[in-house]
């Protein structure tokens, strides 16, 4: 054993001495003559691969277009897609493979809060820009490591806008909140709250659901009793069409002002149009009805590569990071690098990608988005009545 | 050098020489063999010795985890002293756990763990303030006499420092005689109670001495993954340590060694097959139960047998 132990430490020691040397200055990682490798990582396996698949199936239809039509630059893209479970422990190991073997030049459209949390100092040690990372956290939505660009905004911003529209367009008085009792619905609450405090306005009633829920009634009658004008519903789109079905019964009609869930076109096929007219929602991303050019030609870029996927708030969101990084790096100019990228991704200031509220970035902000556009449902069809 | 020895310096040596020419992911990868080892290490001694089943290590394994994380990031104390008060926490628990394990036995065992391991899971995501909960917390790389360890090709090497010491303790607990009387429990509690040997005392001191392996394993591998969320800490990574052991052997060190190449490496090497990945996993489960029931290990055992010679795993 004391030859083994000296033979640990003989390595130990050339370890540390390997460990020590500087790294030597090399091309680019992920940029040849020809080719711009990216990555990402998504939960393809997991209860939420559904949303990941489409979110990868966006991006990747966007970026098989720009690379038909010759590519940036005259390079081609290649984007290279890791499964993660939804388990950090993967992650880790899988953008560890993708930065270290793979050698991606940047990670575009991940999706995933605790996921992507798990390699920020990873990527910032290693200096790797990574645009548009889905999630719900404050450093993925207004990040403030200079490598990471976030394009959704956070949670209790839309709780925010949600009231705030309430109040200013639906002249609403007396407000009720009705929300999921998890991070993602008690941050809307809370930011919806905050909104209405500095109008001077108390909620006249708040009541929540846990997801695994299957009957809102009780919630839906104690809300009834508070008399609102509003009520705002920081929901996934089974319990607001389940609420909303529920109000109809008890035919029970005030004006609701719903999360960009409440546009999905599962709750329209849960509930029907009957139950869902009238009812506001806010928009983070865009409506495939929309009447726009940039919307028109996403869902054609989407149609003609994944003509089984629905156009909808998963896809657009994958393709709004792919839109982002190649107008970057058309940008950054032949001479690619890291620093050019994020110098770029920093100048593109006010910009709209079409499918998504415009950010603005700039040295001091990587932040989403914090203006939104709103919709109402009125007969089975989403209509755009403020837009962004 | 008896044979034997030799073997161990050998394994060594080419444990010490297996990163060279790795690069940073080849690093990372033999880092997490070598902690998913201490795992097999750990039910090595409960379900290799002790005959207890466990499907709740993943909750020792947060525990350890989160109690380095939290007296690294919030204590200010050196990163040793985290992990082995990962350990101790965990150890605690699982003397604690060993309580039911006095009353049920089998498939009821299992289910007790389990609900252990969801306890923990969502204690740890509720409890907010100290967990960082839904968000996460954050844990510095590991650092050494005021050095931090950026890269892991020198922390592997504290990895494997620890393994063997951990196996080193682990086979001498198997010749002890606490070691002795729980593999005379296992083969038959009644005769062994008859002999003298309380049952309960040793069921505990198996409980906890495999939480606090599982525990020291779960510290370090916070510090390589550098953020902890309860995510990780899932059904599924007390199963896949089960199958991991299962895999290895889980009567040996040599065992517990092959189960943590074969859970490290097995998604490296499926990953290529994209999405028949989990079904060629399954195959190769059922396989290995059918045909080296013994595990990997036993490959060895069964050259050894053709050379005339006794088995490794036996004592």
């Amino acid at each position: 054993m004391t030859q083994s132990r000296r033979t640990v430490l003989t390595m130990l020691a050339a370890g540390v001495g390997a460990a020590a040397m500087p790294r030597l200055a090399l091309a680019e990682p992920g940029v040849t003559k020809d080719k711009i490798l990216l990555g990402s990582f998504l939960p393809l396996q997991s209860g939420l691969a559904a949303g990941a698949t489409q979110m990868k199936e966006g991006c990747d239809a966007y970026f098989r277009s720009v690379n038909e039509a010759g590519g940036v630059n005259g390079r081609k893209i290649e984007w290279l897609v890791e499964n993660d479970s939804y388990n950090p422990q993967q992650t880790a190991a899988v953008v560890k493979k993708l930065v270290d073997r793979d050698e991606v030049f940047a990670m575009v459209s991940t999706l995933g809060t605790v996921t992507a949390v798990a390699v920020l100092p990873f990527l910032a040690q290693r200096g790797v820009p990574i645009v548009n990372p889905a999630g719900g956290h404050k450093l993925l939505n207004k990040p403030t490591d200079k490598n990471v660009f976030g394009i959704l905004p956070m949670s209790s911003e839309i709780g925010e806008s949600m009231a705030q529209f309430a109040v200013n367009t639906l002249k609403a008085k007396r407000i009720a909140i009705f929300f999921q009792n998890d991070q993602f619905g008690k941050d809307q609450r809370d930011g919806a709250v905050a909104a209405l405090k500095t109008l001077n306005i108390t909620p006249v009633a708040e009541s929540s659901y846990v997801p695994s829920d299957v009957d809102v009634s009780a919630q839906a009658v104690a809300l009834k009793q508070g008399n609102p004008d509003v009520v705002i519903l920081g929901v996934i789109p089974k319990h607001g069409a389940l609420f909303a079905k529920e109000a109809q019964r008890l035919g029970w009609k005030p004006k609701m002002v719903g999360h960009n869930t409440m546009a999905d076109p599962v709750v329209l096929e849960l509930v029907g149009a009957e139950a869902l007219e009238g009812i506001y929602v806010n928009l983070m991303t865009a409506v495939s009805t929309m009447d726009k050019p940039a919307v028109k030609q996403a869902n054609a870029v989407l149609g003609k590569y994944y003509p089984n996927t629905k156009p909808g708030y998963y896809p657009y969101l994958g393709m709004a990071g792919g839109i982002i990084v190649v107008e970057a790096m058309k940008r950054a100019g032949s001479d690619l690098t890291r620093a050019k990228l994020i110098t770029e991704l920093e100048g593109l200031g006010h910009f709209e990608t079409g499918v998504l509220p415009p950010i603005d970035w700039s040295a001091s902000y990587h932040g989403g988005p914090r203006t939104f556009g709103y919709a109402q449902w009125k007969n089975g069809t989403l209509d755009v009545i403020q837009g962004w | 050098m008896p044979p034997r020895k030799l073997v161990i310096f050998l394994v060594v040596a080419v444990l010490a020489a297996l990163p060279f020419g790795l690069g940073n992911y080849g690093y990372y990868i033999l880092a997490s063999v070598m902690i998913y080892a201490m795992v097999g290490l750990s039910l090595n001694i409960l379900i290799g010795m002790g005959g207890q089943i466990s499907i709740g290590h993943a909750g020792f394994w947060a525990l350890g985890a989160y109690a380095s994380a939290i007296v690294v990031t919030k204590a200010g104390l050196p990163f040793l002293v985290g992990v082995l008060a990962g350990g101790v926490v965990a150890g605690l628990f699982g003397a604690l756990v060993a309580l039911p394990a006095l009353r049920v036995q089998g498939h009821y065992l299992a289910i007790a763990t389990l609900g252990f391991a969801l306890f923990v899971q969502q204690m740890l995501f509720e409890w907010e303030s100290f967990t960082g909960g839904r968000q996460g917390l954050f844990v510095p790389r590991p650092s050494l006499f005021g050095t931090e360890m950026q890269s892991d090709f020198g922390y592997y090497y504290v990895l494997l420092a620890i393994f063997l010491l951990l196996a080193w303790i682990a086979h001498n607990f198997a010749k002890s005689h606490t070691g002795r009387s729980l593999m005379a429990l296992r083969m038959s509690a009644v005769a062994a109670e008859c002999c003298g040997i309380p049952r309960p005392k040793h069921v505990i001191i198996a409980f906890a001495t495999s939480a606090f392996f599982t525990g020291v394993s779960g510290a370090l591998f916070a510090h390589l993954l550098g953020h902890l969320s309860t995510e990780t800490f899932s059904l599924a990574a007390s199963l896949s340590f089960l199958s991991m052991a299962v895999i290895g052997g889980l009567h040996s060190r040599g065992g517990a060694l092959l189960g943590g190449f074969y859970l490290a490496l097995a998604p490296e090497v499926l990953r290529e097959f994209k999405d028949a990945q989990m079904v060629i996993y399954g195959v190769l489960l059922i396989l290995c139960v059918q045909f080296l029931p013994g595990g990997l290990i036993s490959i060895v055992d069964v050259v050894r047998s053709r050379l005339g010679r006794k088995p490794l795993g036996t004592p």
